[in-house]
């Protein structure tokens, strides 16, 4: 037992005195442990790598290590292009940035990671909301109308807000799969009805706005930029408090863990000038998303 | 502070936004290239790089993929084989007419085996509703007995379909309607 508590205390004196670009490094190489989506080729190096990463310091922090990593994230992208999620792609850009970061003399690694946390943070927002745009389905709350009526992960949130019953939900999963299998049929249908309740095109358009409002606000407070005041205590704050209130909020409508610890990550980086309250937050978030995912709350 | 050492702050500033820009130049290149191919080709915006996910309901796994066997001149729907789920899948995201004719030769290479009259397992949930379109049913396998002959496939379709919904706001409902995006039919080496 004192055996356990001492190992333990020394882990966490340990991480606490690591370098914050160093213990950036390992938390990018858990994330790849667990989250990142390789074809079998590729997977025997990059545990490899990782286990390597993990326990040498003097590994993680050694650009050719991260260029070696970008190679086969790239590779596993390279071989599986359409079907991979995106927080796959930007696992590499992570990766890609560690070895930017590494490349270079000590005493600038901090603000090269902070920066090149910040602009990729911003730039992901900006695209999803550029996608979001100019998609006629989004704007209008179609998307989240269609996902509250059919979507597993947002049934609860439709029976509670929007006031549908199990029974419809039930009825709209028999239609889905109507619609999937009556070629089968000797009718086979172009189209089915989905059934629904008059809370759920409210309820959808504020999911909607909200979604995006967010995102476009987060790409602007990372992408705000220097000479303009990017670096006051107040837009940080308010960089960082917007993305932990997302990652937090959106679990739920989005539950994929590895591309909230992707964004965590990024958030972390950001930190990396100065200590900060919202190092621990990021570390506790991250493990609050694991315990989500497995006891699976909504 | 000597403007030598202004000089040199400005220099490592702007070497600094350099370094730290390269990831986000590779992710605007990738998002640009997703970007114009999902607006020119079947791509879903889901995929591909540009962080177009949850911007439509033309997700990947959303579109439908139908099969049909041409047997003795007619087509016959046949259910996907769980072997080629994978296959499925990969092409969901982005079914081309090559990557379906591809899929689809890989289909019509196979050995099918008209079934005893069993219902696909698929259909069973709605098969109080509507009837089998037809008596006869195809499977994907290695003939077992005697009486199992492999079937002479004379050519494979494939299709895929992306949802399209409506809402209706009388009813807080809507119409989700698949609408054909792709539609490939292969004949086999024994038609040619």
């Amino acid at each position: 037992m004192n055996w356990t508590l001492s190992n333990a205390r020394r882990i966490v004196d340990g991480s606490r005195n690591m370098p914050v670009v160093s213990l950036v490094a390992v938390m990018m190489l858990v994330l790849i442990l667990l989250w990142a989506n390789l074809t079998w080729i590729i997977i025997a190096p990059i545990q490899v790598l990782v286990v390597a990463g993990l326990l040498f310091e003097k590994i993680r922090t050694d650009p050719r290590f991260w260029c070696v990593m970008t190679a086969l994230l790239a590779g596993a992208i390279y071989w599986d292009w359409y079907p991979l999620d995106n927080h796959q792609y930007l696992f590499v850009y992570l990766s890609l940035a560690l070895f930017c970061v590494f490349h270079l003399p000590e005493q600038r690694r901090k603000k090269v990671l902070a920066l090149s946390g910040r602009i990729l943070l911003g730039a992901v927002m900006a695209a999803a909301v550029i996608w979001k745009a100019v998609t006629p389905d989004y704007l209008d709350g179609t998307f989240f109308h269609h996902a509250l009526l059919t979507h597993p992960h947002l049934q609860n949130i439709a029976i509670a807000l929007g006031g549908i019953s199990p029974e419809i939900i039930n009825t709209n999963e028999e239609q889905l799969h109507l619609l999937h299998f009556s070629y089968l049929t000797s009718v086979p249908v172009e189209s089915v009805t989905l059934q629904g309740a008059s809370r759920i095109a409210p309820l959808a358009l504020f999911i909607t706005w909200w979604t995006i409002g967010v995102e476009a606000l987060l790409a602007v407070l990372f992408l705000w930029p220097r000479r303009l005041g990017g670096d006051h205590r107040f837009v940080f704050l308010a960089r960082h408090i917007t993305l932990i209130l997302f990652i937090t909020a959106i679990y739920p409508l989005a539950p994929v863990i590895g591309f909230g610890w992707a964004l965590i990550i990024l958030g972390f980086a950001n930190c990396a000038e100065k200590p900060t309250i919202f190092r621990p937050i990021y570390i506790a978030l991250m493990l609050f998303l694991l315990f989500a995912g497995y006891v699976n709350f909504v | 502070m000597t403007s030598e050492e202004i000089d040199k702050s400005v220099h490592h500033g702007s070497s600094t936004l350099l370094v730290a820009s390269i990831p986000t130049v590779l992710l605007i290149v990738i998002a640009l290239v997703q970007f114009t191919t999902a607006h020119t080709t079947v791509l879903t915006p889901w995929k591909g790089g540009g962080f177009g996910m949850f911007s439509t309901v033309d997700v990947d796994t959303a579109r439908i993929v139908t099969l049909h066997l041409k047997v003795e001149g007619t087509e016959y729907p046949v259910e996907m084989p769980r072997d080629f789920s994978s296959d499925v899948e990969s092409l969901r995201p982005m079914p081309t007419a090559a990557r379906t004719e591809r899929l689809a030769h890989r289909l019509a290479a196979r050995q099918w085996v008209e079934a005893d009259g069993h219902l696909a397992p698929s259909l069973i949930p709605i098969a109080h509703t509507t009837e089998p379109k037809s008596d006869r049913h195809w499977v994907l396998k290695q003939p077992l007995h005697d009486d199992e002959r492999i079937a002479e496939i004379e050519g494979v379709r494939l299709q895929v379909w992306a949802p399209r919904f409506i809402v209706d706001d009388e009813t807080g409902g809507g119409q989700l309607y698949r609408d054909e995006i792709q539609n490939v039919f292969v004949a086999t080496s024994a038609e040619d």
